[in-house]
């Protein structure tokens, strides 16, 4: 029986909880962000949200105050009243900011680790693909998240102080849920289109060309194929438009209440399934590609 | 009982390209010398073994678990690949901060631990410089430190001293042989076979994807029966030492030297020789100098076992 010098003591301590281990992918890319060359325009993106929150708040205080307003004698603003489909007009500008987050933060996550072969590095760790894909989509998550889901249920908390009483918030409760839920629906749908195009290449800037590519084909394919079949329900085809109609519909908004989802040809459902199948393709597009050695063959 | 990893008639092929075929070896505590030419296999043979390849058949298990299936079983194993898998933009010291933090280690734990193995690897003084301003030898070590930082159980080290100077060479290879000594599984590959030789004797040849040998060198030089064995010895009268070991029928062949006084002899029967060499000596106060095998090392059983099998040198 051989004789073996004990000289070192594995760590006694506890490890990070298993389920949580993830997170530090995606606190490790968030600080590397804000260190990098790259913060400013970041920093800048965010102001920009920031900014278009403002014009939000505006109109929500404006609402609140508007008997002030008449009442030293200033026309009647033409403001999008506040219900529940007021809550989904931040949505549409933020889009573009999270498409442009998308492509600032997505593009690299996963080119940058097949260019300098580190996957292998994160999975010969404690760590499942899955994880290592879900600390990765927790990156983009963190900044859609924060110019969607966090400022629109700050100016749903708004209104509801604003409104004086509990009427809005009894009429309304489901809103916060309905906004976080939309915003996940989107920080999904860019996470698996973004890592879709990020697992495909070594380059990061070429992920991004992917990615506008992909958003810029699929909707002029959709307006042919309407032209073709002189089909409205072509439109089906578009991702924006399956989003937008998705987030009508999960923020509650009737026919009745809106002449968008009167003129939309799809119903919400219809619009879910697109989405979904989006994301299914391209998270299944992305779980091939995650392999911890490229086999050249 | 188990040994800590096991490979069972394990296989990879990529396409049609065999990679290796019908691998079935136990690694025991202590240093093991994965032997064999480029293109032999080593390479995928550690990948297979560390779950980052899966094998097209057999089985792997690290500790009685499949590396692919319970990941926790990570924890226990360091690897050094054969690339570069870092970061540029970090330092080494973020660097290994951030791969102990997947390990699951605490902030300030991990940074310690990131230093104690930065230290180990002799990179202290560069431990802030960027990855990306490191050279090639220094790229060698912030690995080796990476296999190490969370003390694992099993180290698989795959061609570490390739890019190291002399001196980090002996440096790297003192740390295998303590990590040896302290009952961790070490297995390191190289095709720079002196360097294995002086590290261990326990082996593992391959060639073409096939396991040509595995064990303790001299039990499987003893076992190439259709080679002789070689004794040198260096003595101030080779001739009369000759004209003595010639008569033994246990001599198969004998040859004096020319450019010194030394005698190389075959045999096929080492111990018995060898005995009775000690007698002789003893009996005729014959003077020897310096007495070596020169076939029982890790390059003569390999030459001896791809003879004909390989037109690659060494």
């Amino acid at each position: 029986m051989p004789v073996y010098v004990q000289h070192y003591r594995l760590w006694a301590g506890r490890p990070t909880p298993r389920w949580l281990r993830w997170t530090v992918i995606t606190r490790y890319h968030i600080r590397q962000l804000f260190a990098g060359k790259g913060r400013h325009p970041l920093t800048a993106l965010l102001a920009a949200s920031g900014l278009i929150n403002v014009v939000f708040l505006a109109f929500i205080y404006i609402w609140a105050n508007l008997d002030l307003l008449l009442l030293i004698g200033m026309p009647k603003p033409h403001l999008p009243k506040i219900n529940s489909e007021f809550f989904l007009y931040p949505f549409i500008p933020q889009g573009f900011i999270c498409g442009l987050l998308t492509l600032m933060v997505g593009s690299g996550l996963i080119a940058d680790d097949r260019r300098d072969n580190a996957i292998a590095l994160y999975l010969s760790k404690p760590l499942t693909s899955a994880e290592y894909l879900l600390g990765k989509l927790g990156v983009l998550a963190f900044f859609i998240l924060a110019v969607t889901a966090v400022p629109v249920n700050l100016l749903f908390l708004f209104e509801v102080l604003m409104h004086g009483g509990w009427a809005f918030f009894k009429a309304h409760w489901w809103l916060p849920l309905s906004i976080t839920a939309y915003s996940l629906v989107i920080a999904a749908v860019c996470g698996s289109v973004i890592l879709m195009a990020s697992s495909l290449v070594k380059k990061g800037a070429l992920a991004g060309v992917l990615v506008i590519g992909f958003f810029v084909g699929h909707n002029i394919l959709a307006g042919i194929l309407g032209d073709i079949f002189r089909s409205r329900r072509m439109m089906m085809l578009s991702l924006q438009f399956d989003l937008h109609r998705l987030g009508l519909w999960i923020f509650g908004v009737t026919a009745n209440e809106s002449r968008t989802v009167r003129h939309m040809p799809f119903s919400g459902p219809d619009a879910a399934w697109v989405v979904l199948a989006v994301v299914l393709v391209c998270s299944a597009i992305v779980w091939r590609r995650i392999r911890p050695v490229e086999v050249v063959k | 009982m188990n040994a800590p990893v096991v490979l069972d008639d394990v296989a990879k092929w990529y396409g049609e390209v065999m990679g290796i075929n019908g691998i079935s070896v136990q690694l025991e505590p202590g240093v093991t010398g994965l032997l064999g030419p480029n293109g032999a296999g080593k390479s995928t043979l550690l990948k297979v073994a560390t779950g980052l390849l899966h094998p097209n058949r057999g089985r792997v298990a690290i500790f009685g678990c499949d590396p692919r299936r319970d990941v926790e079983v990570y924890r226990r194993v360091g690897f050094c690949h054969d690339g570069d898998g870092f970061y540029d933009i970090l330092s080494g010291l973020d660097f290994l901060t951030y791969s102990l933090r997947l390990h699951g280690f605490a902030t300030s734990r991990a940074r310690q631990m990131a230093r104690e193995a930065l230290e180990l690897a002799g990179l202290t003084d560069e431990a802030r410089k960027r990855i990306g301003a490191y050279s090639k030898g220094m790229k060698q070590r912030l690995k080796m430190a990476h296999a190490l930082a969370h003390n694992p159980d099993v180290i698989f080290l795959d061609e570490p001293l390739g890019g190291m100077d002399p001196v980090g060479r002996h440096r790297t290879l003192e740390l295998v042989r303590q990590w040896g000594d302290a009952g961790r599984v070490v297995v390191i590959s190289s095709h720079i076979l002196h360097e294995i030789d002086a590290l261990t004797t326990n082996i593992i040849m391959l060639s073409h994807g096939r396991l040509l040998a595995e064990g303790d060198i001299h039990e499987v030089r003893d076992l190439l029966s259709e080679h002789p064995h070689q004794i040198y010895i260096e003595c101030p009268n080779p001739r009369g030492l000759s004209s003595r070991l010639i008569q033994m029928e246990q001599v198969h062949k004998i040859q004096v030297e020319r450019d010194r006084p030394a005698v190389l002899i075959e045999t096929f029967q080492p111990d018995f020789l060898y005995q009775q060499l000690a007698r002789i000596v003893a009996e005729e106060g014959i003077e020897i100098e310096l007495m070596t095998s020169p076939d029982d090392n890790v390059q003569a059983v390999f030459d001896y076992l791809t003879q004909g099998r390989t037109e690659e040198t060494m």
